[in-house]
């Protein structure tokens, strides 16, 4: 099958390599029709998570149709379409139980590395380098999707596939983020980002009652897609305008009730911190560059709450604790619990209540996913979201060869 | 930890999601060990009681020995000792003791073994990856993942012996054992 692999620094290419089997009894295989490039690919494109392996195939937001199920799985069956949530999870250990999907106790085969980085392992995550278990990812025409009988979710017809594809990631992602600010009638919610989370962040926190959700970010056409698309009521240009201030004359100088970082450890300024932030992260003094987390924080009001979804990796430095303690502000974070959202989240999209698909500006065959990276990256041609299609999209059934010809 | 007495003893523990009993019996039958502990090729039990066990090391290295159980308590702790004429004289227990809120039952793991020198010392490290903990750690962790989801989880990477890249296996590097291969 075709898949798009990880070679290094800015080079990703689509190869030729083996298909999936089913490795364990609770595996499917899926024929992927739709697959999107995510900023949390970024930071592997980028080379700032550590533990990727040349060839690695990347992608953890897919969706296609059932192709193989393992013995183990009696709740999918071949022709299924699905949408596969990206963090892999068991359904059985306490996490899951819990419903802390994102934080499995038992999908990530190389719990230790994970564990000697951050002191316990999350889930295991599709295309998501080795710390994270070195599972394939969905940047290809077929994945194999463990604990198939716990993930994916079916859906059904009458939706296209950039209607629900988002459902495996991003709309739930920005959802949890605006759940995370424990929104009530009134308040004044500001967004760090406006890429594709960011916007799905901005339209939750609408959805959950913000009075006024503020989009922070460079970039105008994703600004003014955050205000006419996702509903943002303000809009700030962090390199037109002061972001403290702006937030302080929009708030009558309380600040946002609650903050949304959805930027991450690549954050940009275009200031002298950056500098100093870029230094540090190239000679591995801090791994990640906090600046939106730094001014998320600085900006909320007193007692508010600072919500992390931006991905960060490893260290930061100049982290604003005194402001946290003194201003009694909290702290939550989290690789998104998925799972937790699939229904609910389908449901809104079902009654129209929101359309997820307004995010995507490109569309290209899986061929072309250097390009796709490239555009995504560099923020050039308005790029808000990239989907890859694969061949099968097109309605072109690809033939999968018999086992032991892979 | 090495003790005055020379003796390694390696401590871990996991939580797994099952009541003490269940987990008591599955280690009870000592011929499941191999399936998660990754240095043992097999233990076999004879019709007294006496285990025979079979280990390789990273590198290859084999060590063979006997074993007695010293203590047998349904559901709460089982220790094994090796007979006294073994190359290596080792000893393990291992304790279950239910979790706090009914998150299951705590696994405490207890190696300890007496390196006897020179050349077969040297032969009995070499059992070990260079963090024993780690190793137990991970043989706790297979343990967890059999009795709680049913099988030992694979990723495209982890059923091969050191690094591969995260791509579906070709058909003849399929695994034909059960579990993660690591070198
Ligand atoms: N927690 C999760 O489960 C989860 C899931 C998916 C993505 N993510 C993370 O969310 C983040 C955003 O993802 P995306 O797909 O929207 O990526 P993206 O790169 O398209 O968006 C990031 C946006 O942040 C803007 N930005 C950079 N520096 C800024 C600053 N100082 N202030 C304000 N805006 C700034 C950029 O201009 C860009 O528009 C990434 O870190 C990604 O890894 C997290
Ligand atoms: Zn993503
Ligand atoms: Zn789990």
């Amino acid at each position: 099958m075709k898949a798009n692999c990880w070679y290094g620094k800015r080079d990703v290419r689509v190869e030729d390599v083996p298909d999936p089997q089913i490795l364990n009894a609770r595996d499917a295989i899926v024929q992927v029709t739709s697959t999107a490039i995510c900023g949390s690919d970024l930071h592997l494109y980028n080379a700032f998570i550590p533990t990727l392996e040349r060839g690695d195939i990347l992608g953890h937001e897919f969706m296609g149709e059932v192709v193989e199920v393992g013995a183990g799985v009696t709740n999918l069956k071949v022709g299924d379409r699905v949408v596969v949530p990206f963090p892999i999870a068991c359904g059985a250990c306490t996490a899951c139980s819990e419903g802390s999907w994102s934080l499995c106790e038992n999908s990530n085969p190389n719990a230790w590395m994970a564990e000697k980085l951050w002191g316990h392992s999350p889930a295991g995550l599709f295309g998501y380098s080795h710390m994270l278990g070195g599972y394939a990812g969905g940047q290809a025409e077929y994945a194999r999707v463990p604990f198939a009988d716990v993930g994916p979710l079916k859906i059904p017809e009458g939706l296209t596939d950039e209607q629900v594809l988002f459902l495996s990631d991003i709309f739930p992602t920005g959802y949890m983020g605006a759940e995370m600010c424990s929104i009530t009638r009134g308040d004044v919610i500001a967004v760090w980002g406006a890429g594709p989370v960011g916007q799905f962040a901005i339209a939750s926190a609408k959805m959950l009652g913000a009075e006024r959700v503020v989009a922070i970010d460079r970039f105008p056409y994703r600004l003014r897609l955050a205000e006419q698309k996702a509903g943002a009521t303000d809009t700030i240009n962090y390199e037109e305008t002061d972001v403290y201030d702006a937030l302080m004359e929009l708030t009558g100088g309380r600040g946002p009730d609650a903050c949304i970082d959805a930027v991450g450890m690549e954050a940009h300024a275009p200031n002298f911190m950056y500098g100093m932030d870029r230094v540090k992260q190239s000679i591995m003094l801090e791994t990640d560059r906090p600046l939106a987390l730094r001014q998320a924080i600085r900006a909320c009001k007193n007692g508010g709450t600072i919500s992390v979804i931006g991905v960060y990796g490893g260290f930061i430095d100049q982290f604003p604790m005194g402001a946290i303690v003194n201003r009694s502000l909290t702290l939550k974070s989290g690789q998104c619990h998925v799972h937790r959202y699939l229904k609910p989240l389908l449901e809104r999209i079902q009654k129209g209540e929101i359309d997820p698909s307004f995010v995507v500006t490109h569309t290209l065959p899986l061929e072309e996913a250097a390009r796709g990276y490239d555009m995504f990256v560099n923020k050039t041609d308005d790029c808000e979201k990239v989907v890859l299609k694969t061949s099968s999209a097109f309605g072109k059934q690809v033939k999968r060869p018999t086992p032991g010809q892979a | 930890m090495r003790g005055r007495d020379r003796t390694v003893t390696v401590k871990t523990s996991v939580t797994i999601r099952r009541e003490a009993q269940e987990v008591y019996r599955f280690w009870r039958d000592f011929s499941n060990l191999p399936r998660f502990m990754q240095r043992i090729e097999s233990v076999t039990v004879n019709a007294a009681g006496r285990s025979h066990w079979c280990a390789r090391g990273p590198a290859g290295a084999k060590v063979e020995w006997e074993a007695d159980i010293v203590t047998d308590r349904p559901g709460d702790r089982i220790s094994w000792r090796s007979r006294e004429d073994a190359t290596i004289v080792n000893h393990g227990a291992v304790l279950f003791r239910p979790a706090s809120r009914g998150r299951g039952t705590e696994v405490h793991l207890t190696v300890g073994f007496e390196p006897p020198g020179g050349a077969i010392a040297a032969k009995i490290l070499r059992l070990f990856d260079a963090v024993p903990e780690q190793q137990l750690k991970n043989d706790l962790r297979r343990l967890k993942q059999i009795l709680e989801t049913g099988e030992i989880t694979r990723s495209d990477a982890s059923i091969h012996r050191g690094t591969h890249s995260a791509r579906p296996p070709a058909m003849k590097e399929l695994p034909n054992v059960e579990g993660t291969v690591q070198s």
